[in-house]
């Protein structure tokens, strides 16, 4: 109820509220008047009665003295005179009634008893009982009831015609604040309206009307005044907003920009990520070559993959020392000059990586050709303080810079690239060299992992000088293979190989403690028995032959056929006291085991010379 | 008249009724008896509330509070009801002395003549000329022989006639009322309320 008369109209809120409001007066008036009405009706019958009582008590008193009911009664009789009164009674001192007096159509009865004195006002009616005094002696009890009944009339009366004045009023006053009501809410409208408008066409240009100088003009003034401000601000913020959309548009573009920048960055350290772990791969690779031409190989193969684009050259200084020779090349434009001379190259010389990016330019190394293209790379292969050698790469444009400040990034993450290449081929170079080198210098064979020839000959010059010392005997087995070339033409180096790694292993396990097996060179093997006779020595180089005929080798899992060896034994004293007598007599004895057929064990012939060498010491 | 036929019917057994409640009543003597007893009990309250509608001369009072004599002449019919029924009341203030006697007094202000003097009525009502004495008797033609209120018994209903004219003549003023209830007044006045 309340919220809808909140939502509406103040036209129809002042109607309203002018018509509750005459309304209202005219009910409380009315209400003022009815009350008074009716008091003043109850006091008058009141006093009405309380004289009507009097006057009738006065006038029973004989009747009650004398108990004459038909006086008494005539004296009530009169109260019918009364149309409001409807009952009346005449009690003796005993309660008793003497005489009643009833109205015609009245339906009240009579009360047995006439009750204590004084007045009542029930909806039966008023009631007013008094005592009958005579010469101060009380002889009875009048009883007088006026029905209420008029009242009742007086106010339905009262109340329709209020109700009808209070209707007239309000349709009255409905009219006239209709009529009267625009006055005050015109304006109300009028700037409600306009308010509306600039709400909804958001046009804070509009102004309402002003009217007078009361409070709804002092309103009007006012919202025309917030208007004002309002479509200030409007325009500052409005221009506020424009400056900002442009400012947003340009951090925009630069954020764009930056973003883009920062892919380009990002692509790039993918790049050089990938070629670093090209790089250390490349690393490995290199480490794991076993000779030279496995370093090119490797190198010709990954370099097209480190350098897109780019051509180049792996250049060596040749064991001579005056000239440099290149060994593998990739690219589409490799240097052109494969020989030259180590002074033409300036990186070379200086021992430093040599950038040129001008064709013109003086210190472009003598050894390119205007074939190779401005841009020319050489970096020096330094390993151990040794110049090996130098990396040529004719760089070709940029691949990967699509700007200028890419381009000079870019070249330079190519030479530290190159400089890092050029330093694993170098290491790799000088320890291919260092192996080879250890190599020459090992006591181990590294095929059959047993003594190399060298290791015996320092070895076998010890014994004999020991042996001769301890007047003790040494025996040497020279052990060749029979038909070892057919091994290597049937199953190629590998299964030759195998072979001969089948029978060190057969060696080794044969001859242990003091006894030194060894490879003296190809198929041939070399085995000292310290402190064994020659009769001894042949025993155990039978024994040794005939395991041998049982060895069955593998290559490939596939069996190689059958192996056999031919051993010539030589011992000292007998066959000699220096190592190169001894080897000499087995190799003959050797000789002699071949030409009987091989397969066979043969002792060296006794050089009676070196029996009297041995003997002279003093052995008798 | 004949319209007040019925009325008259119920009157005498009030007025018994008020008799047997205002005289106090005296032993042996139940109600609806129609014993002299009773009947003179009513009598004796009859002249006390005579007294009451009667207004004497004050030249008939010594005194504000001197005592009403109320006077018995000849055979007194009452016995000690009479005492009985005055004794402590007052009219008016005024105690209430009875006395009795066999020659009237002028002295006295309420005079019941009983009817052993019914002979020497006229000559006692010709003594207390210009006394202001109101007579009460019981004899038919009391007010006849110049008395002023004459009682009427039918067995247990009392009535009473009043000369108004008589009590004037006496100085005495009877109240209207009294008047009104008066039996001969009743006829005389007809259909007056």
């Amino acid at each position: 109820m309340t919220r809808w008369f909140e939502d509406a109209s103040i036209r129809w809120k002042l109607t309203v509220l002018m018509a509750a409001t005459t309304a209202m007066v005219l009910t409380l008036a009315a209400l003022a008047m009815g009350t008074y009405e009716v008091v003043t009706f109850k006091r008058a019958l009141e006093q009405k009665l309380t004289v009507v009582a009097e006057i009738v008590g006065r006038n029973s008193t004989a009747a009650l003295a004398f108990g004459d009911a038909s006086v008494a009664r005539d004296v009530l009789a009169a109260l019918g005179a009364e149309p409001s009164i409807e009952l009346g009674a005449v009690y003796d001192n005993d309660g008793k009634p003497l005489a009643s007096f009833v109205a015609a159509g009245a339906e009240a009865v009579i009360p047995r008893t006439p009750g204590e004195p004084g007045n009542r006002t029930s909806a039966a009616g008023m009631t007013v009982i008094r005592p009958i005094v005579l010469d101060g002696e009380r002889v009875g009890t009048v009883f007088v009831q006026a029905t209420l009944g008029e009242l009742r009339a007086r106010m339905l009366l009262f109340g329709g015609l209020t109700l009808l004045v209070v209707f007239t009023c309000a349709v009255v006053g409905l009219v006239l604040s209709a009529g009267l009501q625009g006055r005050i809410s015109q304006p109300i409208l009028d700037l409600a309206n306009t308010a509306r408008l600039v709400t909804s066409d958001r046009n804070f240009s509009l102004r309402a009307t002003p009217g007078g100088r009361d409070e709804v003009g002092v309103l009007v003034q006012d919202f025309n005044r917030m208007l004002t401000e309002i479509e200030r601000q409007d325009h500052q913020l409005r221009q506020q907003q424009e400056s900002l959309t442009e400012e947003v548009a340009s951090r925009t573009a630069e954020l764009v920009s930056a973003n883009e920048r920062l892919t380009v960055s990002v692509k790039r350290v993918e790049h050089y990520a990938e070629q670093i772990a090209q790089l250390t791969a490349l690393g490995q690779l290199l480490q794991s070559c076993v000779s030279p031409d496995e370093v090119f190989g490797v190198i010709q193969d990954a370099m097209p993959g480190l350098f897109p684009g780019d051509s180049g050259s792996v250049t060596i200084l040749k064991a001579s020392g005056n000239l440099m020779e290149t060994m593998a090349a990739w690219g589409t434009n490799p240097p052109h000059q494969r020989v030259f001379a180590p002074d033409e190259c300036w990186a070379f010389r200086r021992g430093r990586p040599h950038l040129v990016t001008d064709a013109s330019s003086p210190l472009r190394c003598a050894h390119l050709t205007p074939e190779d293209g401005p841009t020319t790379f050489c970096v020096p292969m330094m390993a151990q303080g040794d110049n090996v050698g130098i990396l040529q790469f004719n760089f070709g444009s940029a691949v990967h810079g699509e700007q200028a400040d890419a381009t000079a990034s870019e070249q330079s993450t190519r030479t530290r690239i190159a400089s890092a290449l050029a330093e694993h081929t170098a290491l790799a170079l000088a320890n291919l060299r260092l192996r080879e080198a250890l190599r020459s210098q090992s006591i181990v064979d590294s095929l059959t992992g047993l003594f190399n020839r060298r290791y015996l000959e320092n070895m076998l010059e010890r014994e004999c000088r020991r042996a001769v010392r301890s007047k003790r005997p040494l025996s040497v087995l020279m052990i060749d293979v029979d038909h070892f070339k057919q091994f290597n033409d049937t199953w190629g180096h590998d299964g030759g190989d195998a072979v001969l790694r089948e029978l060190s292993t057969l060696l080794r396990a044969h001859f242990r403690g003091d006894d030194i097996a060894c490879r003296y060179g190809g198929e041939e093997f070399v085995v000292v028995l310290t402190e064994a006779s020659i009769e001894n020595a042949f025993a155990r180089a039978e024994d040794l032959r005939k395991e041998v005929h049982r060895l069955v080798a593998e290559h490939r899992r596939q069996p190689l056929g059958s192996v056999t060896v031919s051993v010539g034994v030589a011992c000292l004293p007998e066959h000699g006291v220096s190592p190169e007598d001894l080897i000499a007599a087995a190799d003959r004895a050797l000789y002699r085991a071949k030409d009987a057929g091989r397969n066979r064990t043969e002792t060296a012939s006794v050089s009676a010379h070196a029996l009297a060498r041995f003997s002279d010491p003093g052995l008798a | 008249m004949t319209a007040r036929g019925p009325q008259w019917r119920v009157l005498p057994v009030a007025l018994v009724l008020w008799g047997t409640v205002l005289g106090a009543a005296g032993p042996g003597t139940g109600p609806g008896e129609g014993t002299r007893a009773d009947e003179y009990r009513v009598k004796a309250a009859f002249l006390f509330n005579f007294a009451k509608f009667i207004e004497w001369p004050s030249s008939s009072f010594s005194g504000t509070t001197t005592p009403l004599q109320v006077c018995v002449l000849g055979v007194d019919p009452f016995g000690s009801t009479l005492d009985d029924t005055l004794r402590g009341r007052a009219v008016a203030g005024r105690p209430i002395q009875v006395r009795r006697m066999t020659e009237p007094d002028r002295s006295c202000h309420l005079l019941f003549i009983s009817t052993s003097e019914r002979k020497r009525l006229p000559l006692i009502t010709e003594q207390l000329r210009g006394a202001s004495i109101l007579t009460v008797g019981e004899d038919d033609g009391f007010i006849a022989a110049g008395g002023m209120i004459e009682l009427i018994s039918d067995g247990d209903n009392v009535q009473f006639n009043v000369s108004p004219l008589a009590a004037e003549r006496a100085g005495l003023h009877v109240s209207a009322r009294l008047v009104s209830l008066a039996a001969n007044q009743r006829h005389a006045s007809g259909g007056r309320r």
